[in-house]
């Protein structure tokens, strides 16, 4: 009986594939894209900025919150300006209140943030997920 | 290392990428333009140096040698596109650099990016074997697909992972 001619290299086409997607898929660390990573559920956090990274593709800050660090990312460049944000605003030693999503996982310190407050002052990045 | 990556984040072409909204939305969309290119056509061009397409019933051996052998225009859009996804690429990078640096994702993918590379020079330098040309060929296709998947898997990723 004569061996399809299309046996090996259907056989190794699919050894490419299972190979890419072995190594593609590596164990990885919090998934944190988007809002699915998040509880559903908000919080609200008041701290002192630490660090802020702003900027494309997101924009994070480091904030201590009675001594524990918390990654807070707010807005892309447009978003944060959107919302009313300067330049500026967002700076290491500002004391910020901040309403968000925290990561599943609370352990890991990590918020969405939705909207935040500069004393007084109110901006909404994510109008549409104000509670 | 570190002050090439300061000296890259302070390019004032980088500056204008880090806050600009339509600008970086654009570069990505040129980056997947890039690789969507460079994907497609070496997908299409690695499957028939590995013979997954039907031949003719009156084709003969020459057939397989001809996608083997013969430069197929296929290379050269796939070669258009990884030129578009490496300057895109690049500049995408310049907007964190740090950032992209620490994420053991984004170091990867440059590993397997300098692994296929490699595959096509090696290739290259291979032609001029005559003996199992046929194999050496599908040897470096299935390099080829292995890495190019690997690469779209973690570019995904990146956004995943890393802070």
């Amino acid at each position: 009986m004569t061996r399809s001619r299309t046996a090996r290299p259907v056989f190794m086409a699919r050894l490419a594939i299972a190979l890419a997607l072995l190594i593609g898929t590596v164990p990885l660390a919090v998934a944190h894209h988007g809002w699915a990573w998040t509880t559903g559920g908000n919080i609200e956090l008041t701290g002192e900025i630490t660090k802020a990274e702003l900027g494309n593709p997101h924009g994070v800050l480091s904030v201590d919150v009675n001594g524990e660090e918390w990654l807070v990312e707010v807005g892309q460049p447009w978003r944060n300006e959107r919302a009313g944000l300067k330049d500026g605003d967002l700076v290491e030693g500002v004391d910020i209140r901040v309403e968000g999503e925290p990561s599943a996982n609370i352990e890991d310190r990590r918020l969405k943030a939705i909207r935040l407050w500069l004393g007084t002052r109110e901006f909404v990045l994510y109008p549409n997920r104000v509670p | 290392m570190p002050e090439l990556l300061d000296a890259i984040a302070g390019w004032p072409v980088a500056e204008w990428l880090r806050f600009s909204r339509y600008g970086y939305a654009t570069l990505s969309a040129i980056h997947i333009l890039g690789f969507a290119t460079l994907f497609g056509a070496i997908v299409a061009h690695d499957l028939a140096v590995l013979g997954l397409y039907p031949r003719k019933p009156q084709a003969t051996h020459a057939t397989n040698m001809d996608a083997v052998q013969s430069p197929s225009p296929l290379l050269t859009v796939a070669a258009s596109g990884l030129a578009l996804a490496l300057t895109s690429g690049f500049l995408l990078f310049s907007v964190r650099p740090h950032g992209y640096i620490g994420n053991p994702v984004f170091v990867t993918k440059l590993i397997v990016l300098a692994v296929a590379i490699l595959n096509v020079i090696v290739a290259r330098l291979l032609s001029q074997r005559h003996d199992h040309p046929i194999r050496w060929a599908r040897r470096t296709a299935l390099v080829s697909l292995v890495c190019w998947i690997t690469m779209i898997l973690l570019g995904r990723l990146i956004a995943f992972t890393g802070d």
